[in-house]
């Protein structure tokens, strides 16, 4: 049986120092900017590199996020975290894991434009204090700030790959200070026998396929045009998915959630009390309808196969993606598994306008994680970091500006990690 | 504190006119409450006033809307009151129709109202995005309980406070969603509520479906003598989208011709909701002259309009796109066009 032994090393602070070492009696985590640049600059891709942290309550603003990884490596057991990245793509969710609970690696860069009015990169803030915060759960979190200066010359295919590599490796780099070091708790996580009258439960995780600068790697691969396939949710705690989305802010789908499935999670809290968790199935999404429909109908057909009797699924951006979503509910719900569906609402600002593109009277059931388009006030900050404007636009991110909630990193995040909804007013 | 000014709106009768008789009368305006307007002040207390009580005939109402309504809008305008409060009408149909009207009104002039109506009064769905709707009974017997929920909403706009949500503030849903936060996560709720599905306990979800129109197809047409036009709405625009055709929450469209036909050289998308590529490649994948052209041909159809009416529906709202589909029908109208075949995407 498939055993992971989750180690928690929590940081309650982040500095920068002379040597990386995470303090196990003070839970810092001192960090050597200088051996992260050198690391990072080997790739001729990037041309220069800011270290910086941002931590809760400092009064400070990051925009053009990238992505947030939070750290780890893999201390013992085959197989290595980020595998098919930064590690062979052999099966993972094994062994032990060291993780540094409460610290995050935050990408942040800006790619060359991409001409595409779909695959590009949109604007994305997190603020560490003030109102801003409430909407970002990576206000909360102690932030090594990575802000990526492109070497010009390459295409865009190729700045994502190396910005991701660069990533993942400081985030296991970072979790490796504790390698030799006990942990402050540690969990081991198993989907052991439970009692068989208990309903089964599978997790449906919609990742994005819409193409470049909007999609998500499984073991290093592009989902494109694949079917769904079924994982260990331990896997995704070893990183076997990441994302590399940099579509709208709000509803991204993020690599820190990923690891830490907020769904997963949950649903291994209750396996062998309330339920029994069955597994996980990572599903892209379609284009065509025809294909969407397909699509849905092997996500359940692979929920009934693992004995389900429930699903959640959550889905992944807005608009196309959130259609296979609502088809995979339905889909459960016609071989009798009941489902909830996790998703955005995207009404207008006024939020008078019905907020989804489709509606089946299957979906009984939907959870959601607010109206993107809302607006919000944010003030001016003392400081920035990732880019004194705006992304495309004179603008200059100190503030104050009115933004949409989509543009505030996973405040309407479909993965389940936060805690904005929309109520009938 | 300031002392809250507020004007009501009653019928004939409740404005102790008359009966069903003197459901003509036309508007008249009385200084300070007129009957169920002291017990909205009793209920208000010491801090707020009724200025003045504009009372209607429900007939007249009905028969000239906007006299009626020209009328209220000056009086409104003229005692610039801190908030409205019309009826409460109850079921009564005219009655309530009469306040929607008041609201409509008063919401105009930025003046926030409320309006107390039977929950299926039809006067709620006309009411309640410009006002606050108070749910009430049936009749005037529960005239006591209608005014003990309206009265703390007045005072609460009054002072131009957030009434807060449906519940908190005592009023009817207005359809607006508005973002709050939760006290769990989206997963912790949603895996809460689906074991509460799977044990078949209640559960609620947190966007209900909603009712959208059915449109009924018109009788069929005889396709082979018809002038038939292609619409699409992937955003196909000239190169270089002269006429800046949105490629997200679009409010523009636009005739196009396919005298030269429909090349990737000539065409482009500008949508914001799918991967470009594809249709960037060969626009004919959406806009499809050469079927089209090849039906008219084989005489499935009798003449294709040689232009396309081209729309981008990315992300668009409601209320814009039923604009937009509005719009497109006068001009394919206009236009002769007997049928058309919409691609979407």
């Amino acid at each position: 049986m498939r055993s992971l032994e989750l180690a928690t090393f929590p940081v309650r602070d982040l500095r920068l120092g002379d040597v990386t070492a995470y303090d196990r009696r003070t839970a810092v985590l001192t960090v050597d900017a200088g051996e992260v640049r050198r690391m990072v600059l080997c790739d001729p891709r990037l041309a220069g590199l800011d270290v910086d942290v941002a931590r809760p309550g400092d009064p400070l603003r990051i925009v053009n996020v990238l992505d947030v990884v939070e750290p780890r490596e893999k201390v013992s057991g085959t197989g290595g975290v980020f595998p098919g990245i930064l590690s062979p793509p052999t099966l993972t969710g094994a062994g032990v894991t060291h993780r540094l609970a409460g610290a995050a690696v935050v990408a942040t860069g800006v790619f060359p434009g991409s001409g595409d009015n779909l695959l590009r990169q949109e604007n994305c803030t997190v603020d560490m204090s003030g109102p801003g915060a409430a909407y970002s759960p990576f206000s909360q979190t102690c932030n090594l700030v990575l802000s990526y200066h492109l070497a010009p010359g390459s295409a865009n295919a190729e700045y994502d790959q190396s910005l991701r590599q660069a990533t993942l490796a400081v985030a296991r780099y970072l979790a490796a200070a504790t390698r030799d070091q006990a942990p402050a708790e540690s969990a081991t996580y198993a989907l052991g026998p439970v009692d068989p009258d208990l309903p089964g439960i599978a997790y449906i995780c919609e990742v994005p396929t819409f193409g470049l600068l909007f999609r998500s790697l499984f073991y290093g691969m592009d989902l494109q045009n694949s079917l769904p396939t079924c994982v260990h949710p331990n896997e995704l705690m070893d990183g076997a998915v990441v994302g590399a989305d940099y579509h709208y802010a709000g509803q991204r789908t993020i690599t820190y959630f990923l690891q830490n499935s907020p769904v997963a999670e949950e649903l291994y809290r209750g396996h062998g009390v309330t339920h029994r968790f069955c597994g996980v199935i990572v599903a892209g999404h379609f284009m065509r309808d025809v294909d969407k429909v397909r699509g849905a109908e092997q996500s359940a057909r692979v929920a009934e196969m693992l004995g389900a009797r429930g699903t959640i699924v959550t889905a992944c951006a807005g608009g196309n993606a959130l259609i296979d979503a609502l088809y995979a509910g339905r889909s459960c719900e016609r071989l009798k598994i009941k489902s909830a569906v996790v998703l955005v609402e995207m009404a207008n600002e006024a939020g008078d306008d019905p907020g989804l593109p489709d509606f089946t009277a299957e979906n009984d059931l939907l959870i959601s994680v607010g109206n993107r388009e809302q607006l919000v006030d944010l003030p001016r900050v003392e400081r920035v970091l990732g880019g004194a404007k705006l992304l495309g636009t004179d603008t200059g991110s100190v503030g104050p500006m009115r933004l949409p909630v989509r543009e505030i990193l996973g405040a309407n995040n479909e993965q389940g990690g936060w805690r904005l909804t929309a109520r009938a007013y | 504190m300031k002392e809250i000014r507020l004007v009501h709106y009653v019928n004939q009768f409740f404005g102790g006119v008359g009966g069903e008789d003197q459901a003509g009368t036309a508007p008249m305006l009385r200084a300070g409450p007129v009957g169920p307007g002291r017990a909205l002040e009793q209920a208000m207390g010491p801090g707020a006033r009724i200025v003045a009580t504009m009372i209607c005939g429900d007939n007249f109402f009905a028969e000239r809307r906007d006299e009626a309504m020209a009328q209220v809008r000056e009086w409104l305008a003229a005692e610039q009151p801190d908030v409205v409060v019309a009826g409460p009408a109850f079921s009564s149909g005219r009655y309530g129709l009469a306040c929607a009207g008041v609201c409509e009104a008063a919401a105009g002039l930025g003046l926030p109202v409320i309006a107390g109506l039977y929950p299926e009064n039809p006067g709620v769905e006309m009411a309640r995005k410009l006002a606050y709707v108070v749910g009430t009974g049936e009749n005037a017997s529960s005239m006591r309980a209608a005014m003990a929920r309206i009265a703390p909403l007045a005072g609460a706009l009054g002072r131009g406070e957030d009434p807060g949500s449906p519940e908190a503030g005592g009023y009817l849903p207005r359809g607006i969603r508005r973002n709050v936060f939760a006290d769990q996560t989206a997963a912790e709720r949603a895996v809460a509520q689906l074991l509460a599905k799977l044990r078949g306990e209640p559960f609620e979800t947190e966007i209900p479906l909603p009712q959208y129109d059915r449109v009924t197809p018109p009788a069929p047409i005889e396709l082979g003598k018809a002038l038939v036009a292609l619409s699409s709405e992937a955003g196909i625009v000239p190169r270089g989208n002269p006429d800046r055709i949105e490629s997200v929450r679009a409010t523009r469209w636009r005739r196009y011709t396919m005298a030269g036909g429909v090349s990737p050289d000539v065409y482009q998308t500008v949508h914001g909701g799918f991967n470009n590529d594809p249709i960037n490649a060969d626009p004919l994948r959406a806009v499809p002259l050469d079927a089209a052209r090849a039906s008219a041909g084989a005489g499935g159809i009798g003449r294709l309009h040689e232009e396309f009416w081209s729309f981008c529906g990315a992300m668009m709202p409601i209320a814009q796109s039923e604009k937009t589909g509005r719009e497109l029908a006068v001009d394919l109208k206009q236009a002769g066009v007997q049928a058309v075949i919409l691609t979407a995407t």
